[in-house]
């Protein structure tokens, strides 16, 4: 049978793991914005017919990314054991559950941020060459400021997405809410543990699309 | 002053050539109006003279350099020489009218202060100043077109390339923008270079045209060379036109400047040709008066009489057309 616990020993659980989520989704998060948004600009500029077109490795980096998006995120955590022990030193716990998070989220992420500076104007590009820009003006005054509001709503949703990740930690011992929702309410029927966790990702997931929206919303209105 | 040797576009081999060997020059100070149909070639060509689009063949010579020969950190000096304004205004939105203006500066590595200073100067030449803190999705058609000379005049550039810029808006604004370019024109010895498909905007603005059809020059020169010539399309279709085609026994004359006040159909009244005056108008063309005229004979005229008073009018420098 279930055995009861008390509230407060509830809430010391959930309180851990939602700072377990918070961590690797913030940290995880900071790396895909590091990694991918240079990666996506490159995917972009590297196109044929792009601003600096560059076939092979715009093909071969392509193809990378499309690799790293077609894997399910649980068979990746597990195939990237290695390369977590070879980053971290450690294959367990939520600083190692990063690593994979984070190599399941850029190639996204590097997709959304191709697909967003896609977006912007042909012609506003084109006035910054024709002024004697080089590409470094273009991508700093053109394509990125002009596609923030598209990339703002592409971290926001892959923040979301991580979230999501997240939770799968559990299988590599990296602690966070859905590891909390599996071992307490799943495995040990825990129906007050499960809801608690329930209700704090839907607070989690919420906060971060309405923060992100209302960011969007604030720089559309004025352009 | 930009010379175009032999300039040729092909984007795809099998394919007709967008641009086909056209070589022209566009004298310093000139307001030079490339006329065409959609299609026919001349934003092609105008993309070409800052190299925007690279020719598959000719020479561009900006001031004697060939463009097409240049190194990339060598062309954007030479960019920044030229400035652009198009029909899309491709101001960037992330921007304020400030800020947006002053982005030629921050590439030519313009200190802030000079940089505020000139821009506000532009804000005034433009008559933008109470703008400056507004963001492009705020202001209409035309004064996105003001942002967008401001900015293209920012850098202090030799030449200005228009391409369609008045294309998008109405005839009031286009009249005002128009004006604003042959003020600068004027004020600052700016060399323009604009194409455009209405022959409204060449009428008013241009001192040399062009016309291109399918990838070809079709006639080039100085617009009073052009109306003077009879046989120039492109100079008698920038002349007024009637809606109804010239009769048998009429003629349509055009008068420039200073012949306008010659009695010239006095004179041939005293020769005993009487003229009936079927309509008239005047109008300003490429910086010249023109008077035009559309006159019939009083009494049936045979082909002699006709070819007698044809050659007169022309003897006197008067342009004339039958049928």
């Amino acid at each position: 049978m279930n055995k009861v616990i008390d509230w407060n020993e509830i809430f010391q659980l959930v309180l851990t793991a939602t700072g377990e989520t918070l961590y690797m989704v913030l940290l995880a998060g900071l790396f895909t914005l590091l990694i991918g948004l240079p990666l996506g600009v490159l995917l972009f500029i590297s196109r044929q017919g792009g601003l600096y077109p560059m076939p092979r490795l715009n093909k071969g980096l392509g193809g990378l990314v499309n690799l790293g998006r077609s894997l399910p995120f649980v068979v990746m955590l597990i195939a990237l054991i290695p390369l977590t022990r070879l980053v971290v030193g450690t294959t367990l716990g939520s600083t190692a559950a990063v690593v994979p998070i984070t190599i399941g989220a850029f190639p996204f992420f590097a997709r959304i941020v191709e697909n967003a500076l896609d977006e912007v104007d042909k012609g506003r590009i084109e006035a910054i060459l024709a002024m004697g820009g080089d590409i470094w003006h273009v991508i700093f005054k053109v394509l990125l400021p002009e596609a923030l509001p598209a990339l703002l709503a592409g971290i926001t949703l892959t923040l979301v997405m991580l979230i999501g990740f997240s939770s799968m930690a559990g299988v590599i011992g990296g602690g966070g809410l859905g590891d909390l929702a599996i071992r307490y309410g799943y495995q040990r029927f825990n129906n007050q543990v499960m809801v608690a966790t329930v209700v704090v990702l839907v607070i989690l997931v919420q906060s971060v699309q309405s923060l992100g929206d209302r960011l969007v919303r604030s720089l559309a209105h004025r352009r | 002053m930009i010379v175009v040797e032999q300039l040729s576009k092909t984007y795809a081999s099998g394919q007709a050539p967008a641009l086909d060997q056209v070589s022209l020059s566009i004298p310093d100070g000139a307001i030079y109006g490339i006329l065409g149909r959609s299609g026919a070639g001349k934003s092609t060509l105008l993309r070409c003279l800052n190299l925007l689009e690279r020719p598959s063949s000719g020479r561009i010579l900006l001031d004697g350099e060939d463009l097409t020969a240049l190194s990339d950190i060598e062309l954007r000096r030479q960019r920044q020489r030229i400035g652009m304004i198009f029909q899309g205004f491709n101001l960037l939105h992330s921007r304020n009218v400030f800020d947006n203006i002053a982005v030629p500066l921050e590439i030519a590595r313009i200190g802030k202060a000079q940089r505020q200073a000139r821009v506000r100067e532009l804000l005034d030449l433009v008559g933008l100043s109470d703008k400056a803190l507004a963001f492009p999705s705020q202001l209409s058609g035309g004064q996105k077109q003001r942002v967008g000379i401001a900015r293209a005049l920012a850098a202090r550039p030799a030449y200005l390339l228009s391409d369609e810029a008045t294309s998008a808006l109405d005839p009031q604004t286009t009249a005002s923008i128009l004006e604003l370019l042959r003020d600068i024109n004027r004020q600052l010895g700016l060399t323009i270079v604009l194409i455009t498909h209405e022959l409204e905007v060449v009428k008013s603005i241009c001192d040399h045209a062009a016309s291109l059809a399918h990838g070809r020059l079709v006639e080039a020169g100085p617009i009073a060379q052009l109306l003077a010539n009879p046989d120039s399309t492109l100079g008698r279709s920038l002349l007024p036109g009637y809606s109804t085609p010239l009769g048998n026994d009429a003629l349509d004359l055009s008068f420039f400047d200073s012949l306008l006040a010659t009695p010239v159909l006095n004179e041939l009244k005293h020769q005993g040709v009487e003229l009936n005056l079927l309509a008239s108008g005047v109008e300003s063309i490429g910086g010249r008066r023109v008077g035009r005229l559309r006159v019939a004979f009083r009494h049936p005229a045979d082909e002699l009489q006709l070819n007698r008073v044809v050659a007169f009018l022309k003897q006197r420098g008067v342009r004339v057309e039958r049928s």
